[in-house]
C-alpha cells in the first residue's frame, strides 16, 4: 500500500530536516508511530498525504507517487483516495453530523454524491452509533460523538488509506477504548491501511505495528 | 458549484443573525442618505411646482412665508386679514386676475377654503364627480377629504365648531357635498371648498333665521319697519332652497375678510405695476413672489440636508470600516476552518468561494434592501410629502 524511500523534508528558513531511508506498510495493516513532540510525525503523516513535497526521495501508495504530483493533483488525489482524521475533529460547526460527514463530496466535484454514498453514510453512522445524532450540530455533541463524526467523515469515501493523527489526544480513557474498538474493527473488515500518530501508548497496543519514529530517521539536523 | 452554494447556505443558515444584522446595518446607511436626497429633491420640486405655478400673493402685512405655506399649502399659520374690497379694486385695475382665499375654519381636520369658482381653473382642477358649487351652503372636497370622511356627491357636512366653550363664536354650519375633485398629489386633494360667502356665513358675519313676523317672541323691539330679534330667534345652521332666501349679510361685504389673495397678471408690464404698488411701502399690504419666498426656504432645507448628510456620511464610513472589522475577524475565526478544508483536500478556489461569499451575499442582501427601499421611496414619496405639507 505505502512505500516510502529515501525521503528528505525540511522546512523553508529552518534548519529542522527529517530523513527517512525507508517505509512500507502493507494494504490492511494497522502502523502506529510514536515518538516525542516536535520530532516530525505530523510532518511525516503531511508529506504522505500530499499536504507537503518533500525535498527527494519518493513516496508510493499503490501505484501512484504522490511525491511527484503537482498541488491540484495531489489535492484531488488526497479527497478522493486518503481518509484524513484531525487530533481536534474538525467539524465545520455551521453544517450538521450528516453534511459534515458528505463533507467530501461537497468540496470535490470528481467525487459524486449518489445513492451509494447516501447508503454508506446510513451504514457508516450505525456502525459508530450516532445514527440518531444526524440533524444534530457538532456543539451539540460530546467529544466522543464527535470524533465518531470525524472518523465517519474520514471512511466515507471508502478510501483504503487512513492517516490519523493523535486521533484519541482529546479523547477519555473510556472514550479512547470505545472509540479504538469501533475503528480498528471496521478498519479490519475493510481491509484498509490505517497510518497514526500517537502519544498513547495503550491506544498504540492496539495497532498491528509500532514504530518509534526516531528509529526511522536516519539522520536528523537540528539546531 | 451546487454543492458550494449549498454549503454556502447552510453558513448562511447558521449564522443568519449576522449575515442579517450586517446587511441591514448597511442597508441603513446607504439608503438613508440616498432616501433623503431623494425625498428632498421631490420635496424641492414639490414646493417649486406649486410656487411657480402661482405668480403673486397677496396678504396683510405680516411673514411672507406664512402667507405662501398658508396660500399654497393650507398651512395652519395663522393670517392677518385684509378686506375683500381689495378684490375688487384689483379687478377693477385691469392688471391681474384676484382670487381670493379664505382659510379659517375646518371639517375635522381638513381646512375650508372660501374662494370662487376660478380657482379651479387656475388650479386645473377636475371633478371626479359631481359640480362646482353654485350657491352658498355648496362644497366641494377634495379626493382624499372625501376618503377620509367617507362621504360622497348628495352627502352633508357640517363644520367643526371653532371652541365649544364660546357660544358666542362660529358655529357649525352644514353643507351639502356637490363635487369630488380628482386627485392632484396636491394640498387641494385635502381641503373642502366652499363659496368665500358661506366661510363667512360659518364665521357668522350672515345668518339666515325665519321671518321674525311669524315668531313674535323673537322680537326684541322694533325701530320704524325694521325688527330687531332678541336672543332667542333659531338661526338656520343649514342651507336649502326653502330657506335661503333668508340668509343675510350684516355689514358691508367689502370689509368682509380674506387672508389671501391670487394674482394673475395679464403680462409682464402688469406684474411690474401691481410690483411696484404693494410691495413697498405699503401700510398694510404685501405683494409676494411665491417662488422666490420658497426658493429661499429651500436653500435654506438645502443647508440642513448638506448639513445632515455629512453627519450620515460619517455614519456609513464608521459602519463601513465596522463591516470589514467584521469581516476580517470572520475570516480569522475561519482560519481553523480553512485549514481543514485546506488538509481535507479542497481547492484554493473553493476555499475562497466559501471565505468570499459570505462578504458577497452581504453586499448582494444590502443592494437588493437599498434598492427596494429607494424604489418605495419613489414610488410613495410624492403622496408622503404632499400628506405632511
Amino acid at each position: 500500500m505505502l512505500n516510502i524511500k529515501e525521503l528528505v523534508f525540511s522546512y523553508p528558513k529552518s534548519n529542522f530536516e527529517i530523513s527517512i531511508p525507508s517505509l512500507d506498510v502493507k494494504e490492511g495493516e494497522s502502523l502506529a508511530i510514536t515518538g516525542p513532540s516536535g520530532s516530525g510525525k505530523t510532518t511525516l503523516l503531511n508529506l504522505i498525504s500530499g499536504i507537503l513535497q518533500s525535498k527527494s526521495g519518493e513516496i508510493h501508495i499503490d501505484k501512484n507517487t504522490i511525491s511527484k504530483m503537482k498541488e491540484d493533483e495531489s489535492r484531488a488525489y488526497r479527497i478522493s483516495k486518503i481518509g484524513m482524521l484531525f487530533q481536534g475533529f474538525e467539524l465545520l460547526e455551521y453544517l450538521s453530523v450528516y453534511d459534515n460527514i458528505l463533507l467530501p463530496y461537497r468540496l470535490e466535484s470528481t467525487l459524486r454524491l449518489d445513492e451509494i454514498v447516501y447508503a454508506r453514510a446510513t451504514e457508516l453512522t450505525s456502525v459508530f452509533g450516532i445514527a440518531d445524532k444526524l440533524k444534530k450540530y457538532p456543539s451539540q455533541l460530546s467529544q466522543g460523538e464527535r470524533q465518531r463524526v470525524a472518523l465517519c467523515r474520514a471512511l466515507i469515501t471508502g478510501a483504503k488509506l487512513i492517516i490519523a493523527d493523535e486521533p484519541t489526544g482529546n479523547l477519555d480513557p473510556k472514550n479512547t477504548t470505545l472509540v479504538a474498538d469501533m475503528f480498528l474493527e471496521y478498519l479490519k473488515k475493510e481491509k484498509a491501511t490505517l497510518i497514526t500518530v500517537t502519544h498513547d501508548q495503550s491506544f498504540a497496543k492496539r495497532f498491528d505495528r509500532q514504530i518509534d519514529f526516531m528509529q526511522l530517521l536516519q539522520e536528523r539536523k537540528d539546531v | 458549484m451546487s454543492d458550494l452554494f449549498y454549503l454556502l447556505s447552510r453558513y448562511l443558515l447558521f449564522y443568519r443573525t449576522k449575515i442579517i444584522t450586517l446587511s441591514f446595518s448597511l442597508a441603513l446607511v446607504i439608503a438613508i442618505p440616498l432616501g433623503l436626497s431623494l425625498l428632498s429633491n421631490m420635496l424641492s420640486d414639490h414646493l417649486k411646482t406649486r410656487a411657480l405655478s402661482t405668480p403673486l400673493l397677496l396678504g396683510a402685512k405680516g411673514s411672507a412665508l406664512d402667507l405662501s405655506i398658508s396660500a399654497l399649502y393650507f398651512g395652519e399659520q395663522e393670517l392677518p386679514v385684509m378686506k375683500y374690497k381689495r378684490v375688487d379694486e384689483l379687478r377693477k385695475s385691469n392688471l391681474s386676475e384676484a382670487i381670493p382665499m379664505y382659510r379659517k375654519y375646518r371639517v375635522k381636520s381638513s381646512p375650508i377654503i372660501g374662494t370662487d369658482l376660478d380657482y379651479f381653473d387656475f388650479r386645473s382642477l377636475f371633478f371626479k364627480e359631481g359640480r362646482p358649487f353654485i350657491r352658498i351652503g355648496e362644497c366641494v372636497l377634495g379626493s382624499d377629504t372625501a376618503k377620509k370622511l367617507d362621504v360622497k356627491v348628495g352627502d352633508t357636512l357640517i363644520s367643526s365648531p371653532e371652541s365649544v366653550f364660546d357660544i358666542a363664536g362660529a358655529y357649525p354650519l352644514k353643507m351639502d357635498v356637490v363635487g369630488i375633485l380628482a386627485p392632484s398629489l396636491s394640498a387641494d386633494d385635502l381641503a373642502v371648498f366652499t363659496d368665500i360667502k358661506t366661510s363667512w356665513i360659518i364665521e357668522g358675519l350672515a345668518h339666515g333665521h325665519e321671518k321674525l313676523e311669524k315668531t313674535p317672541s323673537a322680537i326684541l323691539k322694533r325701530e320704524g319697519e325694521t325688527l330687531i330679534a332678541n336672543a332667542s330667534v333659531m338661526e338656520y345652521n343649514y342651507i336649502t332652497q326653502d330657506n335661503i332666501d333668508g340668509f343675510h349679510f350684516h355689514g358691508n361685504t367689502d370689509a368682509f375678510p380674506i387672508n389671501a389673495m391670487i394674482l394673475i397678471p395679464k403680462d409682464h408690464k402688469a406684474k411690474t405695476l401691481l410690483m411696484g404698488r404693494y410691495m413697498s411701502d405699503h401700510k398694510s399690504l404685501m405683494l409676494i413672489e411665491p417662488k422666490k419666498v420658497i426658493q429661499r426656504v429651500l436653500e435654506r432645507v438645502f443647508d440642513i440636508k448638506d448639513v445632515a448628510m455629512s453627519v450620515l456620511l460619517l455614519l456609513l464610513a464608521a459602519t463601513f470600516a465596522i463591516s470589514v472589522l467584521v469581516f476580517t475577524l470572520s475570516i480569522r475565526l475561519r482560519k481553523n476552518e480553512i485549514e481543514t478544508l485546506k488538509r481535507i483536500g479542497t481547492s484554493k478556489f473553493r476555499v475562497r468561494f466559501l471565505l468570499l461569499s459570505e462578504i458577497i451575499t452581504v453586499i448582494l442582501i444590502s443592494t437588493v434592501l437599498v434598492f427596494i427601499s429607494i424604489m418605495i421611496t419613489y414610488l410613495f414619496g410624492d403622496s408622503l410629502i404632499y400628506y405632511f405639507l
